[in-house]
């Protein structure tokens, strides 16, 4: 009926300037009809490149190639997964990571932010190497931090030298690589936390913090006891994106490691790649993978119940 | 005594965010010198010896050890042809669901969503297997289409629809438009800045994507920069030339810090949108 109505509207007397060029057939004009058809793109690559995969993945995690054949084996690849001692260093060295990257991006995110927002708010020049290292592929990153990391020309053996300090295999001594790998990562990505919490502190109102410097408060009791709680919101939403961050980013590893030496810096995502693509264990990939969505599940679960908690946010 | 106090309450966070600056400027400026002045001179010489050994052949030979400028195309080709396509399929989506009453908007909803909980990185093992069975291994279309598809757009863009005022859209519609004409010439004309918002973030994105990318390609056709450059980092007969990696480091990074530079208060708010991306 609304469709009829519609389509007799459009094709009418021909009045009005859209009426001669019609882009649809007039009976796609009811609206419901008009919304399928415009989600229709989108839906067809969502089903394909996110639904299907994540159904697909939960299926061959519970399989194992045998000669040609995929063979159901239960929960046979987690139980590897949870008892071999590469796989246990892998997801031990994710989780210090991902823990580390949190609290980093966090503290860190939010003292660069007040740094930031101390008077100098509108220079850019002070943002823009934060911005940079943001806008750069980590690729070149990683390649960057090759250079600065080589054992006998690179920039901080030359100045552990220069101050008499013994140099240090930053790459390729096993107790250093994953600080050296977290070091690029933080590199890169503590100024996009803080861009976060710059906005968030530029939204506060300005008298809210002259108020307690007039009052003598010291910047630490500021720090804790007034923006700390006023920008937790901002604090939730970083926590979340670093977590996100933190497992997703990995091209530094190829780049710099490989996850070596001997495993020492390898990561999930990492793990994912060299079970599947390497040894094409795609068993063993498929549960490393369906962990890592299991996390992620998680943590949209918790948002939603925390944003379920604070009606006012956003 | 207190005059001095709180002028160094003034003056310490300008001097730490000034620290901050130099410890991230370094690698940077470090990069820029090493890919102009050659390693030996870069190692062993004064500042002064490095300005007189300013030269640009690390870059002449970087664009001769690896095919850069089909790197580039390649890179061109991906990310542009890839937010061409975005920009219809967020737009359209976006439009539905923030103006148009249809059945089942709850569960569409959720599926977009989805995206947004699962990025795509997490799913190269069986997206691959897709492209395989598909037959897209190797090509631009591959390497495009886990992201044809993009929730943060769509949602972005539905916020900025939902804010159009409903006249506009009643006038447009009792002149007789359909509703591509509405979102065409009274929507988009008024989203120009989430456009450019969502632009300038798939761009910079997707500049920078590697796994994905690698995974994919397996020919200098398809190659983008960032793969072209980390085989030539990991390529054993330069590996040690730090001038030739740095010129190479720059040619893949110049055009994202150009766009930097070029709208960097546009560029800061587009990723303050970004969130979860």
């Amino acid at each position: 009926m609304q469709s009829q109505l519609n389509a007799q509207h459009t094709q009418g007397e021909g009045r009005g300037r859209f009426a001669r060029s019609l882009w649809l057939p007039s009976g796609l004009n009811s609206a419901s009809a008009v919304a399928y058809l415009f989600l229709a793109p989108s839906l067809v690559f969502l089903a394909v490149f996110t639904i299907w995969p994540i159904i697909s993945v939960v299926i061959s995690s519970f399989h194992a190639r045998r000669g040609r054949n995929q063979i159901f084996v239960g929960l046979d690849n987690f139980e590897r997964i949870a008892s071999d001692p590469f796989s246990q260093q892998v997801i031990l060295n994710t989780v210090g990571y991902v823990a580390l990257g949190l609290v980093v991006s966090v503290f860190g995110g939010l003292l660069l932010a007040v740094l930031m927002n101390q008077g100098l708010r509108n220079i850019g020049f002070f943002r823009f190497p934060f911005l940079a290292t943001i806008a750069l592929p980590m690729v070149s990153v990683a390649s960057i931090w090759l250079f600065l990391y080589s054992p006998r020309v690179g920039l901080f053996n030359e100045l552990l030298g220069g101050l008499g300090l013994p140099r240090s295999n930053w790459l390729s001594d096993p107790d250093l690589a994953l600080a050296s790998l977290f070091a690029v990562y933080l590199w890169k990505q503590l100024g996009y936390f803080a861009l976060f919490y710059l906005a968030a502190l530029q939204a506060l109102a300005d008298d809210v913090l002259e108020a307690a410097t007039l009052d003598g408060v010291t910047f630490w009791q500021k720090l804790r006891h007034i923006i700390w709680p006023l920008v937790s919101p901002t604090t939730y939403f970083v926590s979340t994106i670093g977590v996100l961050n933190s497992l997703q980013q990995i091209d530094h590893v190829f780049v710099l490691t490989q996850g070596g030496p001997n495993n020492a810096s390898s990561m999930a995502l990492f793990y994912v790649y060299e079970q599947g693509f390497k040894w094409f264990k795609t068993g063993i990939a498929s549960a490393m993978t369906v962990i890592l969505l299991a996390v992620l599940l998680t943590m949209a679960m918790l948002q939603f119940v925390y944003l379920e908690r604070r009606v006012h946010y956003d | 005594m207190t005059a001095n106090r709180s002028k160094w309450r003034e003056t310490l966070p300008i001097l730490s965010l000034a620290l901050f600056g130099v410890v991230w400027m370094a690698p940077l400026i470090w990069t820029l010198l090493a890919a102009f002045v050659p390693t030996t001179e870069l190692l062993n010489g004064s500042p002064l010896v490095w300005l007189q050994s300013l030269h640009l052949g690390a870059f002449a030979e970087a664009w001769e050890v690896a095919p850069f400028p089909r790197f580039y195309l390649n890179t061109i080709i991906w990310v542009f042809g890839l937010l061409g396509l975005q920009l219809v399929t967020v737009s359209l989506a976006g439009f539905a669901l923030a103006r148009l009453d249809f059945r089942g908007k709850d569960q569409i909803f959720f599926l977009f969503l989805t995206q947004l909980m699962v990025p795509a990185t997490v799913l190269i093992l069986p997206n691959y297997q897709t492209l395989v069975a598909l037959g897209w291994l190797d090509s631009y279309q591959g390497m495009m289409a886990p992201y044809i598809a993009s929730a943060f757009g769509t949602f972005l863009m539905r916020q900025a629809f939902k804010q159009v005022p409903k006249e506009l859209e009643e006038a447009a519609r009792s002149d007789g438009a359909n509703w591509l004409q509405v979102l065409w010439h009274v929507f988009l004309p008024v989203t120009r800045a989430p456009l450019i918002a969502f632009s300038i973030v798939s761009i910079t994105y997707h500049w920078n994507e590697f796994l994905w990318p690698l995974l994919i390609t397996s020919s200098v056709e398809t190659r983008p920069l960032t793969v072209g450059l980390a085989l030539l980092v990991q390529s054993s007969e330069i590996g040690a030339q730090w001038d030739l990696l740095s010129a190479g480091t720059l040619i893949v990074a110049a055009p994202v810090l150009l766009l930097l530079a070029l709208v960097q208060k546009q560029f800061t708010n587009s990723f303050l949108s970004s969130g979860i991306k």
